[in-house]
Protein backbone atom coordinates (compact mmCIF):
# COMPACT_ATOMS: atom_id res chain seq x y z
CA UNK A 1 0.00 0.00 0.00
CA UNK A 2 1.66 3.53 -0.78
CA UNK A 3 0.90 6.59 1.19
CA UNK A 4 -1.89 8.62 0.07
CA UNK A 5 0.75 11.48 -0.72
CA UNK A 6 1.71 9.77 -3.78
CA UNK A 7 -1.83 8.08 -4.75
CA UNK A 8 -4.12 11.06 -4.64
CA UNK A 9 -3.62 14.45 -6.47
CA UNK A 10 -6.91 16.75 -5.64
CA UNK A 11 -5.29 19.99 -7.72
CA UNK A 12 -4.46 18.06 -10.49
CA UNK A 13 -0.98 18.28 -9.51
CA UNK A 14 1.08 15.72 -7.75
CA UNK A 15 1.35 16.11 -4.47
CA UNK A 16 4.60 15.60 -3.44
CA UNK A 17 5.41 17.76 -6.62
CA UNK A 18 2.80 20.54 -4.95
CA UNK A 19 4.64 20.17 -1.40
CA UNK A 20 7.86 21.30 -3.25
CA UNK A 21 6.08 24.32 -4.67
CA UNK A 22 4.53 24.88 -1.00
CA UNK A 23 8.32 24.83 0.23
CA UNK A 24 9.28 27.36 -2.61
CA UNK A 25 6.59 29.54 -2.14
CA UNK A 26 7.24 29.95 1.90
CA UNK A 27 11.49 30.12 0.65
CA UNK A 28 10.09 32.92 -1.38
CA UNK A 29 8.94 34.90 1.49
CA UNK A 30 12.15 34.07 3.37
CA UNK A 31 14.84 34.57 0.78
CA UNK A 32 12.63 37.52 -0.58
CA UNK A 33 11.88 39.53 2.89
CA UNK A 34 16.06 38.89 3.65
CA UNK A 35 17.17 40.52 0.03
CA UNK A 36 14.29 43.06 0.24
CA UNK A 37 15.75 44.40 3.66
CA UNK A 38 19.14 44.56 2.34
CA UNK A 39 17.95 46.31 -0.71
CA UNK A 40 16.37 48.91 1.27
CA UNK A 41 18.71 49.22 4.13
CA UNK A 42 21.72 49.32 0.94
CA UNK A 43 19.74 52.44 -0.36
CA UNK A 44 19.96 54.34 2.65
CA UNK A 45 23.34 53.61 3.61
CA UNK A 46 25.90 54.87 1.00
CA UNK A 47 28.77 53.87 2.85
CA UNK A 48 28.01 50.69 2.68
CA UNK A 49 29.67 50.94 -0.57
CA UNK A 50 33.51 50.58 0.79
CA UNK A 51 32.58 47.45 2.54
CA UNK A 52 30.78 46.06 -0.48
CA UNK A 53 34.10 46.51 -3.00
CA UNK A 54 35.57 44.51 -0.92
CA UNK A 55 33.71 41.01 -2.25
CA UNK A 56 35.67 39.35 -5.41
CA UNK A 57 33.15 39.72 -8.46
CA UNK A 58 35.59 37.34 -10.30
CA UNK A 59 34.85 34.29 -7.18
CA UNK A 60 31.04 35.41 -7.35
CA UNK A 61 31.04 34.74 -11.00
CA UNK A 62 32.41 31.72 -10.78
CA UNK A 63 30.31 30.16 -8.00
CA UNK A 64 27.37 31.40 -10.36
CA UNK A 65 28.99 29.44 -13.80
CA UNK A 66 28.83 26.37 -10.97
CA UNK A 67 25.24 26.71 -9.50
CA UNK A 68 23.87 27.46 -13.16
CA UNK A 69 26.22 24.40 -14.71
CA UNK A 70 24.41 22.49 -11.78
CA UNK A 71 21.00 23.35 -12.69
CA UNK A 72 21.96 22.56 -16.21
CA UNK A 73 22.81 18.59 -15.16
CA UNK A 74 19.52 18.43 -12.35
CA UNK A 75 16.91 19.58 -15.61
CA UNK A 76 19.16 16.79 -17.44
CA UNK A 77 18.96 13.98 -15.06
CA UNK A 78 15.27 14.94 -14.87
CA UNK A 79 15.04 14.45 -18.24
CA UNK A 80 16.21 10.87 -18.40
CA UNK A 81 14.11 9.87 -15.31
CA UNK A 82 11.26 10.95 -17.97
CA UNK A 83 12.58 8.25 -20.43
CA UNK A 84 12.86 6.01 -17.68
CA UNK A 85 16.70 5.75 -17.67
CA UNK A 86 17.69 5.66 -13.27
CA UNK A 87 21.32 5.40 -14.24
CA UNK A 88 21.85 8.18 -16.67
CA UNK A 89 19.49 10.46 -14.04
CA UNK A 90 21.66 9.45 -11.09
CA UNK A 91 24.45 10.19 -13.00
CA UNK A 92 23.35 13.94 -13.92
CA UNK A 93 22.75 14.27 -10.42
CA UNK A 94 25.93 12.74 -8.70
CA UNK A 95 27.42 15.91 -11.20
CA UNK A 96 24.71 18.11 -9.31
CA UNK A 97 25.95 17.17 -6.04
CA UNK A 98 29.64 17.85 -7.36
CA UNK A 99 28.95 21.30 -8.44
CA UNK A 100 27.72 21.63 -4.62
CA UNK A 101 30.68 20.51 -2.99
CA UNK A 102 32.82 23.09 -5.75
CA UNK A 103 30.46 25.67 -4.92
CA UNK A 104 30.52 25.20 -1.27
CA UNK A 105 34.49 24.63 -1.51
CA UNK A 106 34.95 28.69 -3.24
CA UNK A 107 32.15 29.40 -0.88
CA UNK A 108 34.82 28.52 1.94
CA UNK A 109 37.72 29.79 0.31
CA UNK A 110 36.20 33.11 0.71
CA UNK A 111 34.78 33.46 3.78
CA UNK A 112 38.70 32.29 5.08
CA UNK A 113 39.64 35.09 3.14
CA UNK A 114 37.29 37.62 4.44
CA UNK A 115 37.23 36.22 7.60
CA UNK A 116 41.25 36.51 8.36
CA UNK A 117 40.65 39.80 6.40
CA UNK A 118 38.64 41.24 9.93
CA UNK A 119 35.64 41.18 7.85
CA UNK A 120 33.10 39.41 10.20
CA UNK A 121 29.34 39.22 10.69
CA UNK A 122 29.44 41.63 13.56
CA UNK A 123 32.08 44.27 11.18
CA UNK A 124 28.80 46.60 10.05
CA UNK A 125 25.29 46.35 8.75
CA UNK A 126 26.86 45.08 5.17
CA UNK A 127 28.62 42.10 6.36
CA UNK A 128 25.57 40.97 8.91
CA UNK A 129 23.69 41.13 5.65
CA UNK A 130 26.25 39.30 3.20
CA UNK A 131 27.05 36.40 6.19
CA UNK A 132 23.47 36.11 6.89
CA UNK A 133 22.04 35.77 3.14
CA UNK A 134 25.28 33.90 2.11
CA UNK A 135 25.26 32.27 5.15
CA UNK A 136 21.66 31.29 4.39
CA UNK A 137 22.09 30.22 0.90
CA UNK A 138 25.02 27.43 1.63
CA UNK A 139 23.01 26.30 3.98
CA UNK A 140 20.44 25.50 1.35
CA UNK A 141 23.35 24.20 -0.74
CA UNK A 142 23.80 21.51 1.82
CA UNK A 143 20.14 20.54 2.63
CA UNK A 144 19.86 20.13 -1.39
CA UNK A 145 23.02 18.17 -2.17
CA UNK A 146 22.24 15.47 0.85
CA UNK A 147 18.58 15.11 -0.04
CA UNK A 148 19.74 14.60 -4.01
CA UNK A 149 21.99 11.99 -2.48
CA UNK A 150 19.28 10.06 -1.58
CA UNK A 151 17.35 10.76 -4.65
CA UNK A 152 19.95 9.95 -6.86
CA UNK A 153 20.97 6.19 -4.86
CA UNK A 154 17.05 5.17 -5.53
CA UNK A 155 17.20 6.84 -9.26
CA UNK A 156 20.13 4.70 -9.92
CA UNK A 157 18.52 1.52 -8.92
CA UNK A 158 15.69 2.96 -11.46
CA UNK A 159 13.30 3.80 -7.96
CA UNK A 160 11.09 6.68 -7.48
CA UNK A 161 11.87 8.75 -10.70
CA UNK A 162 9.37 11.23 -10.14
CA UNK A 163 11.23 12.53 -6.94
CA UNK A 164 14.31 13.69 -9.66
CA UNK A 165 11.91 16.51 -10.98
CA UNK A 166 11.20 17.34 -7.41
CA UNK A 167 14.81 17.79 -5.56
CA UNK A 168 15.42 19.73 -9.20
CA UNK A 169 12.64 22.26 -8.93
CA UNK A 170 14.21 22.71 -5.17
CA UNK A 171 18.01 23.27 -6.87
CA UNK A 172 16.41 25.45 -9.30
CA UNK A 173 15.06 27.72 -7.10
CA UNK A 174 18.18 27.88 -5.09
CA UNK A 175 20.11 28.45 -7.92
CA UNK A 176 17.51 31.32 -8.77
CA UNK A 177 18.52 32.94 -5.22
CA UNK A 178 22.24 32.88 -6.12
CA UNK A 179 21.79 34.82 -9.34
CA UNK A 180 19.87 37.68 -7.27
CA UNK A 181 22.63 37.75 -4.81
CA UNK A 182 25.30 37.87 -7.30
CA UNK A 183 24.58 41.31 -8.51
CA UNK A 184 23.58 42.70 -5.17
CA UNK A 185 26.92 41.33 -3.00
CA UNK A 186 29.19 41.55 -5.51
CA UNK A 187 28.46 43.78 -8.48
CA UNK A 188 26.82 46.66 -7.31
CA UNK A 189 29.70 48.48 -5.31
CA UNK B 1 7.80 18.07 -18.81
CA UNK B 2 11.83 17.44 -19.50
CA UNK B 3 10.45 16.27 -23.24
CA UNK B 4 11.55 19.04 -24.81
CA UNK B 5 14.13 18.02 -26.86
CA UNK B 6 14.48 15.00 -29.15
CA UNK B 7 17.78 13.22 -29.69
CA UNK B 8 19.54 15.90 -31.68
CA UNK B 9 22.99 15.08 -29.41
CA UNK B 10 24.58 17.61 -26.63
CA UNK B 11 24.18 20.93 -28.05
CA UNK B 12 21.54 20.46 -29.88
CA UNK B 13 19.41 19.77 -26.72
CA UNK B 14 17.07 22.30 -26.00
CA UNK B 15 18.49 22.66 -22.26
CA UNK B 16 21.70 22.81 -23.24
CA UNK B 17 21.08 26.11 -25.45
CA UNK B 18 18.94 28.05 -22.43
CA UNK B 19 21.88 27.07 -20.57
CA UNK B 20 24.50 28.83 -23.03
CA UNK B 21 22.11 31.90 -23.30
CA UNK B 22 22.39 31.77 -19.46
CA UNK B 23 26.17 32.01 -19.37
CA UNK B 24 26.35 34.60 -22.33
CA UNK B 25 23.86 37.10 -20.04
CA UNK B 26 26.29 35.41 -17.17
CA UNK B 27 29.06 37.26 -19.00
CA UNK B 28 26.96 40.63 -19.89
CA UNK B 29 26.25 41.12 -16.37
CA UNK B 30 29.99 41.11 -15.35
CA UNK B 31 31.22 43.02 -18.40
CA UNK B 32 28.58 45.91 -18.11
CA UNK B 33 28.94 46.98 -14.58
CA UNK B 34 32.61 47.08 -15.42
CA UNK B 35 31.88 49.22 -18.53
CA UNK B 36 29.45 51.36 -16.56
CA UNK B 37 32.24 52.28 -14.00
CA UNK B 38 34.88 53.41 -16.43
CA UNK B 39 32.14 56.16 -18.31
CA UNK B 40 31.84 59.89 -17.01
CA UNK B 41 28.34 61.05 -18.46
CA UNK B 42 24.55 61.99 -17.62
CA UNK B 43 21.72 60.65 -19.18
CA UNK B 44 17.91 62.60 -18.86
CA UNK B 45 15.77 59.99 -18.08
CA UNK B 46 12.01 61.43 -17.29
CA UNK B 47 13.15 64.92 -16.58
CA UNK B 48 15.60 63.39 -14.23
CA UNK B 49 19.44 63.25 -14.33
CA UNK B 50 21.37 60.23 -13.96
CA UNK B 51 24.82 59.08 -14.30
CA UNK B 52 25.44 56.71 -17.44
CA UNK B 53 27.24 54.49 -15.60
CA UNK B 54 24.77 53.90 -12.57
CA UNK B 55 21.80 53.35 -15.31
CA UNK B 56 24.20 50.97 -17.41
CA UNK B 57 24.86 49.10 -14.03
CA UNK B 58 21.67 48.70 -13.04
CA UNK B 59 20.09 47.47 -16.13
CA UNK B 60 23.33 44.74 -17.17
CA UNK B 61 23.21 43.64 -13.52
CA UNK B 62 19.90 43.18 -12.30
CA UNK B 63 17.83 43.39 -15.26
CA UNK B 64 19.79 40.59 -16.56
CA UNK B 65 19.52 38.64 -13.30
CA UNK B 66 15.80 39.32 -13.90
CA UNK B 67 16.01 37.66 -17.34
CA UNK B 68 18.49 34.79 -16.23
CA UNK B 69 15.92 33.75 -13.00
CA UNK B 70 13.04 33.99 -15.74
CA UNK B 71 14.96 31.94 -18.06
CA UNK B 72 15.63 29.08 -15.02
CA UNK B 73 11.90 29.71 -13.88
CA UNK B 74 10.42 28.65 -17.89
CA UNK B 75 12.40 26.58 -19.00
CA UNK B 76 14.35 24.63 -16.33
CA UNK B 77 11.36 24.41 -13.59
CA UNK B 78 8.58 24.56 -16.26
CA UNK B 79 6.23 26.86 -14.16
CA UNK B 80 4.61 28.52 -17.02
CA UNK B 81 3.28 24.89 -18.02
CA UNK B 82 2.54 23.88 -14.24
CA UNK B 83 -1.01 23.84 -12.83
CA UNK B 84 -2.83 26.69 -11.53
CA UNK B 85 -2.08 26.04 -8.10
CA UNK B 86 1.58 26.15 -7.25
CA UNK B 87 1.00 29.41 -9.29
CA UNK B 88 -1.09 30.82 -6.70
CA UNK B 89 1.27 29.90 -3.67
CA UNK B 90 3.78 31.80 -5.56
CA UNK B 91 1.83 34.52 -6.59
CA UNK B 92 0.74 35.12 -2.65
CA UNK B 93 4.10 34.90 -1.45
CA UNK B 94 5.18 37.80 -4.08
CA UNK B 95 2.40 39.90 -2.88
CA UNK B 96 3.06 39.11 1.04
CA UNK B 97 6.59 40.35 -0.17
CA UNK B 98 5.70 43.38 -2.12
CA UNK B 99 3.46 44.50 0.90
CA UNK B 100 6.08 43.72 3.29
CA UNK B 101 8.09 46.65 1.34
CA UNK B 102 5.64 48.60 0.51
CA UNK B 103 5.24 49.22 4.55
CA UNK B 104 9.04 48.71 5.66
CA UNK B 105 10.56 51.09 3.12
CA UNK B 106 9.52 54.40 3.52
CA UNK B 107 10.99 53.81 7.33
CA UNK B 108 14.16 51.86 6.40
CA UNK B 109 15.24 53.64 2.52
CA UNK B 110 14.93 57.39 3.59
CA UNK B 111 16.40 58.67 7.33
CA UNK B 112 13.77 61.73 7.31
CA UNK B 113 9.97 61.97 6.50
CA UNK B 114 7.53 65.26 6.80
CA UNK B 115 7.35 64.54 10.52
CA UNK B 116 10.17 62.28 11.81
CA UNK B 117 14.44 61.79 11.55
CA UNK B 118 16.24 58.57 11.86
CA UNK B 119 19.14 60.24 13.88
CA UNK B 120 21.08 56.63 14.69
CA UNK B 121 20.51 55.72 10.35
CA UNK B 122 22.31 59.50 9.89
CA UNK B 123 24.82 59.38 12.38
CA UNK B 124 25.47 55.50 10.98
CA UNK B 125 26.03 57.03 7.39
CA UNK B 126 27.87 59.84 8.42
CA UNK B 127 30.53 57.73 10.58
CA UNK B 128 30.80 55.21 7.85
CA UNK B 129 31.72 58.18 5.28
CA UNK B 130 34.48 60.38 6.03
CA UNK B 131 34.07 64.04 5.58
CA UNK B 132 36.82 66.94 4.66
CA UNK B 133 36.63 69.05 7.44
CA UNK B 134 35.54 72.37 5.69
CA UNK B 135 32.38 69.96 5.08
CA UNK B 136 31.96 69.21 8.70
CA UNK B 137 31.87 72.62 9.54
CA UNK B 138 29.34 73.52 6.89
CA UNK B 139 27.02 70.41 8.36
CA UNK B 140 27.65 71.39 11.84
CA UNK B 141 26.35 74.95 10.89
CA UNK B 142 23.60 73.67 8.88
CA UNK B 143 22.17 71.26 11.86
CA UNK B 144 22.44 74.30 14.37
CA UNK B 145 20.44 76.10 11.93
CA UNK B 146 18.08 72.51 11.00
CA UNK B 147 17.74 72.76 15.31
CA UNK B 148 16.83 76.55 15.91
CA UNK B 149 13.87 75.69 13.18
CA UNK B 150 12.93 72.16 15.35
CA UNK B 151 12.59 74.26 18.56
CA UNK B 152 9.71 76.70 16.64
CA UNK B 153 7.76 73.35 15.51
CA UNK B 154 9.17 71.72 18.65
CA UNK B 155 8.72 68.07 16.66
CA UNK B 156 11.55 65.58 17.45
CA UNK B 157 11.44 62.41 15.92
CA UNK B 158 8.41 60.21 15.51
CA UNK B 159 5.92 62.78 17.67
CA UNK B 160 2.71 63.57 16.41
CA UNK B 161 2.40 67.49 15.46
CA UNK B 162 -1.26 69.70 15.21
CA UNK B 163 -1.18 69.88 11.71
CA UNK B 164 -2.88 66.47 10.96
CA UNK B 165 -3.39 66.47 7.38
CA UNK B 166 0.15 66.00 6.75
CA UNK B 167 0.26 63.26 9.49
CA UNK B 168 -2.16 61.02 7.02
CA UNK B 169 0.19 61.28 3.87
CA UNK B 170 3.45 59.12 3.33
CA UNK B 171 6.32 59.80 5.26
CA UNK B 172 3.51 61.55 8.05
CA UNK B 173 3.10 60.05 11.49
CA UNK B 174 -0.39 58.42 11.19
CA UNK B 175 0.75 57.41 7.58
CA UNK B 176 4.05 55.60 8.82
CA UNK B 177 2.26 53.34 12.07
CA UNK B 178 -0.52 52.44 9.78
CA UNK B 179 1.52 50.89 7.34
CA UNK B 180 3.74 49.39 10.04
CA UNK B 181 0.88 48.11 12.30
CA UNK B 182 -0.74 46.46 8.86
CA UNK B 183 2.04 44.55 7.92
CA UNK B 184 2.17 43.25 11.72
CA UNK B 185 -1.23 41.96 11.07
CA UNK B 186 -1.06 40.68 7.74
CA UNK B 187 2.65 38.70 9.30
CA UNK B 188 0.73 37.95 12.15
CA UNK B 189 -2.25 36.26 10.28
CA UNK B 190 0.03 34.66 7.83
CA UNK B 191 2.57 33.28 10.21
CA UNK B 192 -0.27 31.78 12.01
CA UNK B 193 -1.98 30.36 9.27
CA UNK B 194 1.13 28.50 8.18
CA UNK B 195 1.64 27.40 11.38
CA UNK B 196 -1.69 25.84 11.32
CA UNK B 197 -1.78 24.33 8.55
CA UNK B 198 1.07 22.71 9.16
CA UNK B 199 -0.17 21.21 12.40
CA UNK B 200 -2.91 19.80 10.00
CA UNK B 201 -0.89 18.37 7.72
CA UNK B 202 1.96 17.09 10.80
CA UNK B 203 -1.11 15.36 12.12
CA UNK B 204 -2.33 13.68 8.95
CA UNK B 205 1.00 11.95 8.54
CA UNK B 206 1.19 10.87 12.15
CA UNK B 207 -2.60 9.32 11.35
CA UNK B 208 -1.26 7.57 8.33
CA UNK B 209 2.06 5.88 9.96
CA UNK B 210 -0.17 5.25 13.07
CA UNK B 211 -2.84 3.51 11.24
CA UNK B 212 0.03 1.03 9.68
CA UNK B 213 0.30 -0.40 13.10
CA UNK B 214 -1.65 -3.52 13.45
CA UNK B 215 -2.56 -3.22 16.67
CA UNK B 216 -3.54 0.67 16.14
CA UNK B 217 -5.30 -1.07 13.29
CA UNK B 218 -7.57 -3.34 15.15
CA UNK B 219 -8.51 -0.93 18.40
CA UNK B 220 -9.41 1.98 16.09
CA UNK B 221 -10.31 0.45 12.81
CA UNK B 222 -13.89 -1.17 14.32
CA UNK B 223 -14.62 2.78 16.12
CA UNK B 224 -13.49 4.38 12.72
CA UNK B 225 -15.92 2.25 10.79
CA UNK B 226 -18.91 3.33 13.02
CA UNK B 227 -18.42 7.13 12.78
CA UNK B 228 -18.03 6.74 9.17
CA UNK B 229 -21.50 5.07 9.14
CA UNK B 230 -22.61 7.22 10.92
CA UNK B 231 -25.30 9.90 8.80
CA UNK B 232 -23.65 12.88 7.07
CA UNK B 233 -20.42 11.43 6.50
CA UNK B 234 -20.72 10.07 3.24
CA UNK B 235 -18.17 12.87 1.91
CA UNK B 236 -15.76 11.99 3.82
CA UNK B 237 -16.26 8.23 3.31
CA UNK B 238 -16.07 9.23 -0.45
CA UNK B 239 -12.47 10.90 0.49
CA UNK B 240 -10.97 8.14 1.93
CA UNK B 241 -8.44 5.82 -0.23
CA UNK B 242 -11.56 3.26 -1.81
CA UNK B 243 -14.40 5.23 -0.02
CA UNK B 244 -15.78 5.67 -3.44
CA UNK B 245 -15.95 1.69 -4.24
CA UNK B 246 -17.45 1.01 -0.49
Amino acid sequence: MRPIATTRAATGTETGKLAVWWVLASEVVIFGGLLASYVMFRLGHPEWADAAAVTNTYIGAFNTWVLLSSSLTAVLAHQAAERGDGKRAARFLYMTIFGAAVFLGVKTYEWWYEISHGYTITSNGFWAFYYTAAGLHAFHVIAGAVIMAFVARDAARGRELHRVELIGIYWHFVDIVWIFLFPLLYIAK
Amino acid sequence: MAGHSEDKGFFGNHYVRVYALLLVLLAVSIVGPWVGETLDMQVGVLGRQFSLGIVITLITAFGIAVVKAWLVIKNFMHLTIERVVPKLFLAASVLLLALFWGGVAPDVQLHEGRMWVNDAARAAVDRGIPYEEEHVAEEEHAAEEEHAADAEVSYAGLVPTAKSNENALPGGYNFVHAAFWSVVVLVAIGTNAVAIILSIGILLLVLEVMSRVPLVQRIVGPILERVLRLPGMGRIRSLLPGGQEA
